[in-house]
């Protein structure tokens, strides 16, 4: 695929809003909070950043979705949808501008508000169609990972049912210490594995949270990052593949696996130069939208071994004190899904953690023993009809 | 499509999906000869349906909006095909 731009543009800047039902604030609100703390973190202010990426799924349209609240005066701002990895493309895109050499800094920036509009969860525009489109919800559509998973590799429904389970209970426990988390608190597995079904096997803690927020990043040039921080963080490799969306209609797919995220992965690793990610990242943020989607994760993205993820998901590889923790932050199920904002909240905690400024409590050891790579996975669609993307960022230039 | 038997491959309950027989039980049929298409299913009792059960398509009610019917295909164990089904 691309050749990428391995260590030719840095992060100089992140914000990040609590996530959560914001009732008492807008997209305006939002877009203003998270720039602004992006804006402070890089020690700049709005006449400095020469272009800017907002993405959303639903909640604005154009450019003018953040070029009004900010009353940006006549600046380039492009409104990127890519479903839910619409806050990576976001960024995807600014870091891209930066590095053609276009623009000297460019801010990406996300945003969702979904608990205002009437209905519960992610509400999709309704598109022109042939009517034959199946109306199952993202809960199913996702659920069906779970008893294909299971029978591949031998699992009785009780063993599968358990691996969610710990899934859910590790990312709500790592959310529980992380103050702008939608859910701050941990659940135990007994009251995870007894909620009320939503799809298949999936309960209510099974499913990640609909939720308002934003987030923003500030991208530089490399050579020019150390003006603004001691501590940027590299864009080590940017992959987004959006799929031929067979699955419901080729037989040989099985719900096992994401072709799309197999296929980003190695493109991003590709572009970074890793050939090992289960000893060379220090963490990932994965898109958990729903516990069976994190255990494929850890399997597409070469965490694990084929049939192997639930056995390192039960043995707690990947618990925040693990040898590869997989959402230290709490992920979409603790920390919230505002679609648009989703993928640089995944940013802002590689930020945080990289630079050692996670709090204490769930600050990982992995950095302790030299590792120096993150990466965000951010998927939109569904099992077998998906977009997918992949980034690695580290806290040095490779060598 | 009333002639082609197919192969479940997998299953689930959608519990939030509208349907006017909740809970919806979707399935993703392999059909004899190839092809593959993910519907919903129809007389069966609930939760009675299983990866790798033999299905037969029938021609049901999907929904009714603003009194206007929709049809379109489901799926019903293979079993049940010598019945005609009354329900939707």
């Amino acid at each position: 695929m691309g050749r990428g731009i391995c260590d030719r543009v840095a992060i100089v800047g992140m914000g990040c809003t609590n996530f959560g039902e914001l009732w008492d604030r807008s997209v305006d609100d939002m877009l203003i909070d998270s720039s602004q703390a992006a804006m402070t973190s890089a020690g700049v202010t709005r006449s400095a950043i020469d272009a800017y990426w907002v993405g959303t799924a639903g909640s604005g349209v154009s450019g003018l979705t953040l070029s009004k609240p900010l009353r940006l005066e006549n600046r380039p701002v492009t409104r990127v949808e890519n479903m839910c990895a619409t806050g990576s493309e976001a960024l995807r895109n600014a870091c891209y501008a930066v590095a053609s050499g276009a623009f000297d800094m460019a801010m990406a920036i996300g945003v969702e508000k979904l608990k205002d509009s009437g209905f519960s969860g992610l509400v999709m525009p309704l598109l022109p169609s042939d009517g034959t489109d199946s109306e199952v919800t993202a809960p199913a559509k996702f659920s069906l990972l779970a008893p294909a998973y299971a029978k591949k590799y031998g699992l009785d429904e009780q063993q599968m049912k358990d691996v969610l389970t710990r899934i859910a209970w590790k990312n709500h426990h790592n959310g529980a210490r992380n103050e702008l988390a939608q859910f701050r608190k941990e659940v135990s597995q007994e009251v995870i594995a007894k909620a009320t079904l939503i799809a298949g096997m999936l309960g209510v803690f099974d499913c990640s949270g609909v939720s308002d927020g934003s987030a923003a990043a500030i991208v530089v040039r490399a050579e020019d990052a150390h003006r603004y921080t001691d501590k940027p963080i590299y864009v080590k490799g940017l992959s987004l593949v959006s799929g031929p969306a067979k699955g419901n209609i080729d037989e040989s797919y099985d719900f096992t696996t994401f072709d799309e995220v197999v296929a980003s992965a190695a493109d991003a690793y590709a572009q970074a130069g890793m050939s090992n990610p289960r000893a060379e990242l220090a963490m990932a943020e994965v898109h958990d939208c729903f516990t069976p989607t994190e255990l494929v994760l850890t399997e597409d993205l070469g965490f694990a071994e084929r049939g192997n993820g639930w056995k390192e998901v039960m043995a707690g590889t990947f618990d925040l004190d693990g040898e590869l923790p997989v959402n230290p932050d709490g992920g979409l199920k603790a920390f919230g899904h505002p679609v648009g904002a989703s993928g640089l909240r995944m940013m802002y905690e590689c930020w945080l953690q990289l630079r050692q400024e996670a709090p204490p409590e769930r600050r990982i050891r992995t950095i302790d023993s030299g590792r120096k790579l993150a990466l965000t996975h951010n998927l939109g669609g569904q099992p077998g009809e998906c977009v997918s993307f992949v980034s690695v960022v580290g806290s040095e230039p490779n060598g | 499509m009333a002639d082609v038997m197919g192969t479940v491959v997998n299953f689930t309950i959608d519990r939030l999906a509208f349907s006017p027989s909740p809970p919806v039980a979707v399935a993703v049929v392999n059909f004899d000869g190839g092809g593959r298409f993910t519907c919903e299913m129809t007389d069966i009792e609930r939760d009675q349906i299983g990866i790798g059960d033999r299905v037969e398509m029938t021609f049901r009610k999907i929904c009714t909006a603003d009194g206007v019917h929709n049809y379109f295909w489901k799926a019903r164990p293979a079993a049940a095909a010598q019945t005609v089904g009354e329900g939707i």
